[in-house]
C-alpha cells in the first residue's frame, strides 16, 4: 500500500513544495526493463522502436503498466483505454536511439501531451535511465504545442554555441520546460528518482 | 509544425528526431567536438548510486532468522526473506554464525548488481493449536 504522501504526490494537484525528494517506482521496473529492452532488441539490424504503456492505478494503491504498445524509432502513440477499477495515471514510454545519443530525455511534445492528457505521473525510460514528469498545482492547464515547438527549437538553438554535451543541453531544456510549466521533474533508477526540479 | 489547437496524443514524432539530427550536424559543421565522457546528469545519477550503495554497506541490517532442529542432530537456519537462504550446523550458534555469514555475502552481492536490498516484512509469533475445541 502506498504511503499517504505517495498518494498525494500522484493526485495531480500536489503543491510544488510538497513534493517528494524522492520517488520510488520499483514496482514498474521490471515492466519498464522489459520494454526497454523491447525497444533495443534490434538494435544490431540499425532498427529501433518506441514502445509505451498506460499506468493505473490499482483498487489497492499499486501502479501498474497496461496496454503495453509498440511504435515506430520517431514516435509512439499510447492506449489510454482504462478499465475500472482501474484508475488512470499516466503513461509510460522509451526514448531508444540507434546513433548512440542516449540517455534521451524528454521531447516537447512528451510534454505537451503530458499537459493535455492531464497525466499525473508521465515516465520515460532511456538506457536505464528513468525520468518522470509529475502534475502538480501549478501544471498549466492548457498546452500550445505551436507555441511549445518555438521555445524547445530555440532553447536547443543554443546548443550549437555552447561547447556542452547536446544531451546535456537537452536534459538542461527539460529542466526548464518542467519549471516553466509547473511539473516536478524526477531522474535517477527504477527504485531511486531523484527530483530535479 | 503543429498548429495552436491540435492534440498531440502521441509520444515524440518525426519532426523531434529531424531537427535533433539537424542540431547535431549544424554543430558539427560548426567544428563544435563533442566533449569526452557521459553527460553530466548520467555522472550526477552515478554518482548518486555509489553513495547509496556506501551508505547501504555502513548500515546494520535486520532479518528474521528461524532455527529447526534436523534429523543429523544439527540444525537449520532460513531467512524467509531472501529466496534460498538456508545453512545447516552442528549447533544453533553455529547456525546463525553460518546464516549472517551468507546474509552479508548476499547482501553485498545484490549491492554490487545495483539492486535494492530487501526490507524485513515477516515477524514470527507462537501460536497454539487446541484441537479440542471446535
Amino acid at each position: 500500500m502506498p504511503s499517504r504522501v505517495f498518494l498525494k504526490v500522484l493526485s495531480g494537484h500536489c503543491p510544488i513544495d510538497e513534493l517528494l525528494d524522492q520517488l520510488d517506482l520499483s514496482e514498474l521496473a521490471d515492466d519498464m526493463e522489459r520494454l526497454w529492452s523491447k525497444s533495443v532488441e534490434r538494435l544490431d539490424e540499425g532498427l529501433v522502436m518506441e514502445h509505451a504503456a498506460t499506468i493505473v492505478m490499482r483498487t489497492n494503491g499499486a501502479l501498474k503498466l497496461v496496454n503495453e504498445v509498440v511504435g515506430s524509432s520517431l514516435h509512439v502513440m499510447p492506449d489510454f483505454t482504462v478499465a475500472a477499477p482501474n484508475v488512470f495515471v499516466g503513461t509510460f514510454h522509451t526514448h531508444p536511439r540507434t546513433d548512440g545519443l542516449l540517455p534521451m530525455p524528454f521531447s516537447y511534445t512528451d510534454f505537451v501531451s503530458a499537459i493535455q492528457l492531464r497525466e499525473r505521473l508521465s515516465v520515460l525510460y532511456s538506457d536505464q535511465l528513468v525520468f518522470a514528469l509529475v502534475r502538480t498545482a501549478m501544471t498549466a492547464d492548457h498546452a500550445d504545442p505551436f507555441t511549445m515547438g518555438n521555445e524547445w527549437r530555440a532553447f536547443l538553438h543554443g546548443v550549437n554555441e555552447r561547447s556542452e554535451l547536446f544531451l546535456d543541453t537537452i536534459w538542461d531544456f527539460n529542466k526548464w520546460f518542467a519549471e516553466k510549466y509547473g511539473f516536478g521533474l524526477y531522474m535517477g533508477i527504477p527504485d531511486m528518482l531523484t527530483r530535479e526540479v | 509544425m503543429s498548429n495552436s489547437n491540435e492534440m498531440v496524443l502521441a509520444k515524440d514524432g518525426p519532426e523531434v528526431w529531424a531537427f535533433i539530427e539537424e542540431l547535431k550536424q549544424r554543430r558539427a559543421a560548426k567544428g563544435i567536438k563533442e566533449p569526452e565522457g557521459p553527460p553530466l546528469f548520467v555522472q550526477k545519477v552515478r554518482k548518486r548510486i555509489e553513495e547509496r550503495k556506501a551508505k547501504q554497506l555502513q548500515l546494520q541490517h535486520t532479518f528474521l532468522a528461524l532455527f529447526e532442529p534436523i534429523a543429523s542432530n544439527g540444525f537449520r537456519a532460513v531467512c524467509p526473506a531472501i529466496e534460498n537462504c538456508t545453512v545447516e550446523a552442528p549447533t544453533r550458534e553455529e547456525a546463525k554464525a553460518a546464516l549472517i555469514g551468507e546474509l552479508k555475502q548476499r547482501l553485498r552481492a545484490k549491492l554490487q548488481a545495483g539492486e535494492t536490498l530487501p526490507t524485513e516484512r515477516g515477524s514470527a509469533e507462537m501460536v497454539e493449536v487446541a484441537l479440542g475445541e471446535s
